[in-house]
């Protein structure tokens, strides 16, 4: 018997029948999410803190938006974001993946553009004719923050804005500590997947019991709750949302205990998680003492995890078809002393180990795609999240 | 005389140092699979005995003071907890059937607090 019902009449409405796989090979739908939703929607590239100071940069390449941006703050404290794109015959003008600078210098010709994007200077001026260089700037892509998160939309006139696209997200994690946390771990991955193969791996915590038997025994699952079902799930527009059951009597390894005992939460052992929290409405929502973490997909493919003492910024870029970009970013607080340093250690390492089991099953499913021996999926209600995400890429997609 | 591996008191792990004492993860996570269940088992094993013994000492010893050798020994603090789901979960130094832990790569951040 089930602890929980987590479902909605609003999942009940996306029906039980079974998915195509289709849509995790199919070049059409991708190009269709390319310029459907990858072109048009607000993605997350990184923390406002990753450019703290006037000058400060990073640059994210975006294969699925055909372009390479760069997010600077200037001199005013504002953050802006622009195409990696000199004006001058259209290289790069910003090759290091982050820094700090007055002018972006192409390394083609020398031309130097500001924090503002503004051309200040072009070499040999005089052999160009009427150049306006006073009017000519990087071209600029729409930029906006949530939660301390840094979004860009490269549509030149964005159909929403960014609280728009948030809607019932907007006011979820009021309250989280994010401004605290700092960044301790970043992965990337090459992953030879579809996009939404990659994301799906995070979208059910079904796979649990045996994908991660050995790396969380007894953490999320319980003689009251045997499957480890869901605590909850919200489906909030395209964006959705989940919490985790966690085993209040899991009984820590020794590493784990040390770990916990050094710094507060760098583990997701159950039993620390629903502790002291501070009230978030997207944070635990339900209430429960047998919680571990809420995991909150902000469309099109920003995971947002949220527990006690951390959170998680996951992305799943679209390369080609059958090719995505993983990137994990953790963040915890940090330490009081140097005993934390040791539990951020625990933390980092079983990341690490978890991320190497969630991605060993998504190569070997896109490797069977093809051959048609199957062509549809077959998803309980514990997935019900995967069944959303196939049903708002499908709505967007045949518009 | 010439400078001692580890701080005072801590001779008996001396032994571990070049194996183990690595200053960035990836380095630490390569250490743990590329050595053998039985390096790893003496290593953990000794390393749990002595871990409070060295947080003590460490926490007395402000981040940006460290010495070479107090270094050395948070670094084989961090490898314990490195290894221990090998020891603890696994019982073999890598996770069961997973993705090339080499495919997997730590990128550039900001905001280490790692001496």
């Amino acid at each position: 018997m089930a602890a929980a019902t987590p479902f909605t009449p609003a999942a009940e409405a996306l029906g039980h029948g079974p998915v195509p796989l289709e849509n995790y090979h199919s070049e059409s739908v991708f190009l269709a999410e390319k310029e459907k939703i990858f072109k048009k929607s607000w993605l997350c590239v990184g923390r406002e803190n990753d450019a703290a100071e006037p000058g400060d940069y990073f640059v994210q390449d975006l294969p699925i938006c055909d372009t390479s941006i760069i997010v600077t703050r200037n001199r005013q404290g504002r953050l802006r974001a622009f195409h990696n794109m000199c004006l001058h015959r259209g290289n790069k003008v910003a090759v290091h993946p982050r820094g700090n600078v007055s002018r972006f210098v192409c390394g083609f010709h020398g031309w130097a553009y500001d924090n503002d994007g503004q051309l200040r200077h072009v070499p040999d001026e005089g052999s160009f004719h009427s150049l306006q260089k006073n009017r000519m700037c990087l071209r600029e892509v729409a930029l906006d923050t949530w939660q301390g998160f840094v979004f860009i939309n490269v549509d030149p006139k964005p159909e929403q804005s960014l609280a728009e696209h948030l809607g019932p997200l907007e006011h979820m994690f009021d309250g989280f500590p994010h401004a605290g946390m700092k960044c301790v771990l970043s992965l990337r991955a090459e992953v030879n997947a579809n996009w939404k193969l990659l994301m799906d791996a995070y979208m059910e915590a079904y796979h649990v019991l045996e994908l991660h038997a050995r790396s969380a025994p007894n953490a999320f699952n319980s003689d009251t709750n045997p499957d480890g079902h869901l605590n909850s799930v919200r489906l909030l527009g395209n964006h959705r949302s989940m919490s985790i059951y966690g085993n209040p009597e899991q009984v820590p390894t020794p590493a784990q205990a040390l770990a916990l005992k050094f710094v507060f939460g760098p583990s997701y052992t159950p039993a620390h998680s629903a502790q002291a929290l501070e009230k978030v409405p997207g944070v635990n929502p339900d209430g429960r003492a047998d919680w571990a973490f809420d995991s909150t997909l902000v469309f099109p493919n920003f995971s947002f995890y949220t527990s006690n003492g951390w959170f998680l910024r996951q992305l799943y870029w679209p390369v080609a078809p059958d090719k995505s970009i993983y990137e994990s970013h953790m963040y915890m607080f940090e330490p009081q002393d140097t005993k934390g340093l040791i539990g951020w250690e625990h933390a980092k390492t079983q990341l690490f180990d978890v991320a190497l089991e969630d991605l060993s099953t998504v190569e070997r499913t896109q490797g069977m795609l093809r051959s048609g021996a199957i062509s549809e999926m077959h998803l309980s209600d514990q997935e019900v999240l995967v069944r959303h995400g196939h049903r708002v890429v499908e709505q967007i997609i045949n518009r | 005389m010439s400078e001692p591996l580890l701080p005072n008191g801590f001779e008996d792990l001396e032994p571990f140092v070049e194996t183990w004492a690595k200053s960035d993860f990836a380095a630490r996570y390569q250490a743990r699979i590329n050595s053998t269940m039985p390096q790893i088992k003496t290593f953990y094993e000794t390393m749990m005995q002595a871990m409070e013994r060295c947080a003590t000492h460490l926490e007395a010893v402000a981040v940006g003071e460290m010495s070479p050798a107090d270094r050395r020994l948070l670094y084989l603090t961090y490898a314990a907890m490195n290894v221990s789901p090998a020891v603890e979960l696994y019982q073999q130094p890598d996770v069961w059937l997973g993705f090339e832990a080499h495919r997997l790569q730590l990128i550039d951040h900001i905001g280490t607090a790692v001496p």
